[in-house]
């Protein structure tokens, strides 16, 4: 028997569907019904609809125009617990009852979805389009028909993709000023459905300045929607930051001060072009460079101890820093750091650095010149005492002879006035040698040292020109070997030489010639020279005060003729170029001065 | 005893200190060097010690003087033709009992040998 096109259909629908008499006992079931709770038609047809779900409501009551309602059921597995039937009356040849159309479970979640996706879209406050498959307006929001309100007359469900955008742009939606893409490039890309590529972003202008940030995306089919999103706010701020990022990088670069930043293992990644500039490396060089002090500090500190172990409550740590340059100079630099946190968590830190060496060296300078201050006032006042006394002890002989010859005159007594007359003579010509030899020693005292670089074997030659007649008389033999330059003062050294060859020769064991070497090591920065005789020596116990002697300039001239101030000349000489001279009392040949100068400087 | 390495100062010294009515027996002494032997060897009751010698400070003396336990107490008294405000504290520190500037003149000399007898022999009372 040829079925009927509606037993056809029946029979074809994928719903599963029953139909009923009045009370609900099933005539026919299709069969989608019979597959979704495995049955076949024989165990179907006789049942009640109730022996395989449970319509909640009352059923019966609908009316040619269907009545929808959720069911409960426990008999198929392939179908959710609930669902909803749509139940229509039918009346045919006499008899009636109800046609019963069961959504799956799925169909009726997606049915859910779609309304609450369409609730969605309609109530979002951006604009929001959605397109078909053919590239047609498929739904659109409020906000999207404000936003196209230019086009209105265009803007309808069903129109096409390219038609709508085209508009939008002729008609100034949005400007035309993308530039990443041209407009019809964005068109063309929006028909590119690639899945791998993800969302296609774009930033639009409006005409009104506003910018809009365009996200499309498509399915492999074809469907697909279009977000836009007013970012104007964004990009301000934006551009505000990269305005400001901009100012501060200019900064940065301009400070004459280094800049250091590194991140939470201390690495470089940023080091300004002061730095670049005094480092003589590029920045890309610094970059990933490990960059703690790998000396201590001047208080001894371990510096990079103390980065490590910084807290947020105390993140600051400065230190001086020698910072070898390019042309091969050392520059003193002072760095100012701050270790950085986020959460507790070490997160970077920030080094500024200031070439401090003027200061320093200004610094040092001036410490240089009171030191040097210091030690004239002492020797001012040694000067002052010595002058006291030496000068004071011949006038008051002279005074107190003189008196002695008032008196004895007044006794009429003549037989000692020429011894006493003799007295006040020696005196005379005592007091007249000390001013000379005062005068001598202010001239080298009070000398402003002069600084050269000169060689000091020129100076001990020199010297020994000075000495010429003595050394020549004493037929002495003065030996220098390896003397180097020495930045000093020509004269005072000369004088030095002079002061210590002198000595030498003048204090020679007798019958013996007199043999002087000078020779000369480094050791630790001094410049150690050394001037050794074969004479007769100096008592160690006078080692100290042979240098501060002032006070025998007219005593024991018997023995020590002018010994005192000559020393004492060499000691303020070496002091005026901030070095040492000792007596070695461990040499028992003759005498041997060690005179130490410092190097640097 | 006289710690002075200048005869012709401890000559005037001397000559001043005959002419006061006190009995005194003037020892003279030159150096820093044997100074306290020296006093001890003589039983000397005073020093006046020199403060400029041809070996070194006449302090020296009178630390070491003041250190000894014999002559601890000894009264002692610097002599110098220096009077540095220096020189002076130093020996006051030291543990003199007075400074005087060495005189100028010969009638000063002889004051100074009165002034001394008259205090120093006559009213002081000196430890055993």
């Amino acid at each position: 028997m040829e079925e009927s096109v509606s037993v056809q259909l029946f029979k074809a629908m994928r719903r599963p569907t029953l139909v009923t008499d009045d009370r609900g006992v099933i005539l026919e079931a299709n069969p989608a019904f019979l597959s979704t709770f495995e049955l076949d038609s024989a165990k179907a047809i006789g049942q009640h609809l109730t022996d395989f779900l449970e319509p909640l409501g009352n059923w019966k009551a609908a009316g040619v125009n269907g009545l929808s309602m959720t069911y409960r059921h426990s008999g198929a597995s392939s179908l959710a617990p609930s669902g909803r039937l749509q139940i229509n009356r039918y009346e045919s040849s006499g008899n009636s009852g109800f046609f019963i159309f069961i959504d799956s479970g799925t169909a009726f979640e997606a049915e859910e979805i779609l309304t609450a996706l369409s609730y969605i879209v309609e109530n979002f406050p951006h604009p929001i389009l959605i397109w078909g498959k053919s590239a047609e307006l498929l739904k659109y929001n409020d906000a999207a028909k404000q936003r196209f309100v230019a086009i209105s007359d265009l803007f309808h469900l069903g129109q096409d993709r390219q038609v709508l955008l085209t508009a939008a742009r002729d008609r100034g939606v949005f400007g035309t000023n993308n530039k990443e893409h041209s407009f019809d490039q964005v068109l063309q890309l929006q028909y590119v459905t690639d899945k791998e590529r993800g969302p296609l972003i774009n930033e639009l202008q409006a005409p009104d300045g506003t910018w809009h940030r365009v996200t499309a995306y498509f399915s492999p089919d074809g469907w697909g929607a279009s977000f836009y999103e007013d970012i104007s706010e964004l990009r301000r701020a934006q551009s505000e930051l990269s305005t400001r990022t901009r100012e501060f990088e200019l900064i940065l670069q301009n400070v004459p001060d280094f800049v250091v930043v590194a991140d939470a293992d201390f690495r470089v990644n940023y080091v300004n072009a002061s730095y670049e500039e005094a480092t003589s490396r590029t920045r890309d060089s610094w970059i990933g460079e490990r960059c703690l002090p790998d000396e201590d500090g001047d208080d001894g500190n371990d510096l990079e101890e103390m980065f490590i172990s910084a807290t947020p409550d105390s993140p600051s740590i400065s230190f001086d820093e020698w910072m070898r340059v390019e042309d091969g100079g050392r520059r003193w630099i002072r760095w100012r750091c701050r270790v950085l946190f986020d959460g507790g968590e070490r997160s970077g830190m920030i080094k500024i650095g200031r070439d401090i060496t003027v200061e320093y060296e200004q610094e040092q300078h001036l410490r240089q010149q009171s030191s040097e201050l210091a030690k004239k006032n002492e020797s001012l006042e040694r000067f002052a005492a010595v002058v006291s006394h030496d000068l004071k002890a011949p006038l008051r002989h002279i005074a107190i002879f003189a008196d002695m010859v008032v008196e004895e005159v007044g006794k009429e007594h003549y037989e000692q006035l020429p011894q006493f007359a003799k007295h006040i003579q020696n005196s005379a010509v005592r007091m007249d040698g000390v001013i000379k030899r005062l005068l001598e020693y202010s001239k080298v005292a009070y000398k402003t040292v002069s600084r050269h670089h000169v060689p000091l074997s020129d100076i001990v030659v020199q010297a020994v020109q000075n000495l010429e007649s003595q050394v020549e008389n004493a037929r002495a033999e003065i030996l220098a070997s390896d003397l180097p330059y020495y930045f000093g003062d020509p004269d005072l050294l000369r004088q030095l030489f002079q002061n210590l060859i002198g000595n030498a020769v003048k204090y020679c064991r007798p019958g013996q010639r007199p043999r002087v070497r000078i020779y000369c090591a480094r050791e630790s920065g001094n410049l150690q020279i050394f001037v050794e005789d074969n004479g007769i020596g100096i008592d160690p116990r006078y080692a100290d005060s042979i240098f501060t002697a002032f006070r025998r300039l007219h005593k024991d001239e018997t023995v020590y003729d002018g010994f005192g101030i000559g020393l004492a000349l060499c000691k303020q000489i070496v002091d005026s170029h901030l070095g040492s001279i000792r007596l070695d009392t461990s040499y028992k040949g003759g005498a041997r001065f060690v005179i130490e100068l410092p190097l640097k400087s | 005893m006289v710690v002075e390495d200048d005869p012709l100062d401890f000559g005037f010294f001397t000559t001043a200190f005959k002419e006061i009515p006190a009995q005194t027996e003037l020892f003279n002494w030159p150096t820093v060097e044997g100074a306290v032997e020296e006093i001890l060897q003589t039983a000397c009751e005073i020093a006046v010690v020199d403060i400029n010698l041809r070996d070194g400070s006449g302090i020296d003396v009178i630390r070491e003087i003041r250190a000894h336990p014999r002559l601890g107490k000894m009264p002692l008294v610097a002599l110098s033709s220096s009077v540095s405000d220096i020189d002076v504290s130093e020996c006051y520190e030291a543990g003199v009992n007075a400074y005087v500037e060495k005189p100028l003149s010969m009638e000063k000399y002889r004051m100074f040998a009165k002034a001394f007898g008259t205090f120093w022999l006559e009213s002081a009372v000196l430890p055993d």
